[in-house]
């Protein structure tokens, strides 16, 4: 199975959201990072096919999603970023409802309504109305309708926004389990959501496509550009106004600071393996929007 | 489909406005009701003897009765004289028609054609017997004073939020990305609004029926609609049964169309509120307009056609009232009807089209 974007473009008025983006997506978890307002969700809702595209096409082996119809639907699970429900709606009453129009019978539905409730935890919890739910439950009961038709292609955006870290681990274990045989398209702007999950991660700036690349490819990218100093408080300033510096953790005796730099930046520098909140740092840094290539700054 | 038109009746009912409503209209309805006066079931021993065909030796009966007695002989005996008189009355029209006619070169013209058609239903009439019929008259007449505020006003409240719902939700990027959300989805809420307007339309009929059964007695479905003043200049002829359910479907109808109409209006709506104010002024402008200020006359003829009018009912039968589509006279009832069902078919092609493209706004 493949999906290939081809030019996807979505304009609001004047403003481009998604410019020209070309991909194919194959089975696996592509992890879609990329800063606030950088065109994930819209990237999602198109192919979720609740928004089209300004121009270009996104064919499924070779069919445009937009004619397959309700034959691309039937094969996707969608959880948009803003999990919508029916306030008084219970959990169960939810599921039935999305099996219905997932095209579900009464027999089937009984059946996938009662293994998500409890795969996602919530069978205590099926007759409660949803609108008394927390944030991540509502999410667990999110990602129990996106699997409910056993989605060949599931789209979740940044599902675990909003959940605290014990929920955002349940949350990622709970995707983990699926991934296999399907296309997982997870949007975030989290990367700890990706390790470990992500068969490939694809970066989009301001609308713009950046890479994409299996993670281990784009850390081994980076090697050499991520340095720890050992440094002192009145040296932290001239670091971070010359490079993109990340974690800086405060010791007895110092300060140990993480950086990107081309080149060694100083004698102390000790050379480091590279995780992706650097490569998240080194596309997305606030820095980077007035200095494009302080990465080659010396 | 079953389980989601299920669903979708579920979502419809359990909105409390509906029920709040149909609570403060029905009793604002017995209020008025009560206040009226008017005889009860008792009184028709008194009306019973008089019923049945006009006679000479009848009618000279209740004029000695009224001139010596109470006002209920006297009412009884202008009954009698009605019935006698209209064959004048409707000699004296049909003559007025023939004269109108004859006057005409042009017996291909629109006017002529649309005379013939009006000679024709005159010289069918047929209004010889008197029956007492205060009890069915007035709930024939519940369905153009109260009945279409009822059945209105419900389905603006549970209908204008069909569509508006979704998108307040957040629901609607379920839908839409499923695969019945596009297409399916509209046969389900349509069919489940229908049968919203079915119940309520059932309800308030139910409810005026039984309301004047216990009030005033089960009498006068037997009567011709033109002891019914309203009704005394009618092309039509029928008795009070064939009429209240002829009225009874029309308004049904009317309020299926309307209920259309209005979840169309919803799937364009950003939100109920203005869904509900833009559903509201179609149903209730044409209205409005008439009760409070002098429309022109081709408006008034458009008005003919409208929601409102045809949930009233009335105003289509009081009179002879045609028009011409190419060449041939059609009666204003089956005109407007054709022309409901035409526009509520094309707005049901256009809400499927409509939704098939639809795209969420976040
Ligand atoms: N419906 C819309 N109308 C106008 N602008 C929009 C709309 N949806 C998104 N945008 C704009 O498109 C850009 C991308 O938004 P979005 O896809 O939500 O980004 P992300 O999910 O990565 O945060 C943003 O600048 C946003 O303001
Ligand atoms: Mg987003």
């Amino acid at each position: 199975m493949e999906l290939t974007l081809s030019r996807v473009t979505k304009k609001f008025g004047k403003k481009t959201a998604l410019d020209s983006i070309s991909v194919t997506l194959r089975e696996g978890v592509c992890g879609i990072l990329g800063a606030n307002g950088s065109g994930k969700s819209t990237l999602m809702r198109i192919l979720a096919t609740v928004m089209r595209p300004t121009d270009g096409s996104i064919l499924l082996d070779g069919k445009d999603i937009f004619q397959l119809d309700a034959d691309y639907r039937t094969l996707i699970g969608y959880l948009p970023q803003q999990v919508g429900y029916y306030r008084n709606f219970s959990a169960e009453r939810f599921l039935h409802y999305m099996a219905s129009l997932k095209g579900l019978t009464k027999a089937q539905a009984n059946k996938k309504v009662e293994e998500m409730l409890q795969w996602v935890g919530m069978e205590q919890h099926r007759h409660e109305k949803i609108g008394k739910y927390s944030g991540g439950m509502k999410q667990r009961i999110g990602i129990a309708q996106a699997l409910l038709n056993d989605p060949k292609i599931l789209i979740v955006d940044e599902p675990t926004a909003g959940l605290d870290p014990k929920e955002r681990i349940r949350f990622r274990n709970l995707l983990a389990a699926t991934a296999t045989n399907r296309i997982v398209l997870l949007s975030t702007h989290i990367v700890s959501d990706l390790e470990y999950l992500a068969n490939n991660i694809m970066i989009i700036k301001d609308g713009h496509f950046v890479q994409m690349d299996t993670p281990t490819a784009l850390l081994k990218a980076m090697n050499g550009n991520v340095w720890t100093v050992a440094t002192t408080n009145e040296l932290l300033a001239d670091y971070q106004q010359n490079y993109k510096v990340g974690n800086i953790i405060r010791r007895e005796n110092g300060i140990v600071v993480r950086l990107l730099a081309d080149e060694k930046p100083s004698r102390q520098a000790v050379k480091a393996v590279p995780n992706l909140e650097d490569l998240y740092l080194y596309h997305f840094d606030d820095l980077n929007e007035t200095r494009p290539i302080s990465l080659h700054q010396n | 489909m079953k389980e989601l038109v299920r669903f979708e009746l579920y979502k419809l009912f359990s909105q409390k406005g509906i029920y709040i409503t149909a609570a403060i209209l029905l009793f604002l309805i017995i209020f008025f009701h009560q206040v009226m006066p008017g005889p009860d079931a008792s009184a028709y021993s008194q009306y019973k003897k008089w019923e049945g065909p006009v006679t000479e030796q009848k009618l000279q009966e209740a004029k000695q009765l009224a001139e010596q007695g109470s006002g209920r002989e006297s009412e009884v005996y202008q009954d009698l004289d009605l019935v006698a008189n209209f064959q004048l009355d409707k000699a004296n029209i049909l003559k007025e028609v023939t004269d109108k006619l004859s006057k005409l070169n042009d017996l291909d013209s629109d006017a002529s054609r649309q005379l013939q058609l009006e000679k024709k239903l005159l010289s069918t009439i047929h209004f010889t017997d008197y029956y007492y019929q205060w009890p069915v008259e007035q709930m024939q007449d519940y369905i153009n004073t109260f009945g279409f505020i009822f059945l209105g006003t419900l389905i603006l409240i549970g209908l204008s939020s069909l569509f508006t719902r979704e998108t307040a939700s957040g629901v609607d990027q379920y839908i839409l990305s499923t695969q019945h959300g596009r297409k399916t989805i509209v046969h389900a809420k349509l069919v489940a609004a229908l049968i919203f307007v079915l119940a309520c339309a059932l309800l308030s009929i139910g409810f005026d029926v039984v309301y004047w059964i216990i009030r005033a007695g089960n009498y006068g479905w037997l009567a011709n609609i033109h002891s019914i003043p309203k009704y005394y200049n009618s092309p039509y002829t029928m008795n009070m049964l064939s009429f209240f359910l002829l009225k009874t479907a029309v308004h049904v109808f009317a309020g299926l169309m309307l209920a259309i109409c209005v979840v169309f209006i919803s799937l364009l709506s950003k939100n109920s509120f203005f869904s509900f104010i833009c559903s509201g002024f179609v149903f209730a402008f044409p209205f409005m307009a008439e009760e409070f200020v002098i429309v022109p006359g081709w408006l008034a003829k458009v008005f003919q056609f409208s929601y409102v009018t045809a949930m009233r009912v009335d105003n289509w039968f009081t009179d002879f009232h045609a028009v011409t589509i190419f060449g041939y006279p059609l009666l204003l009832p089956i005109a407007a009807t054709i022309v409901l069902l035409l526009v509520s078919a094309l707005f049901t092609m256009m809400l499927y089209k409509i939704n098939e493209q639809k795209q969420i706004k976040p």
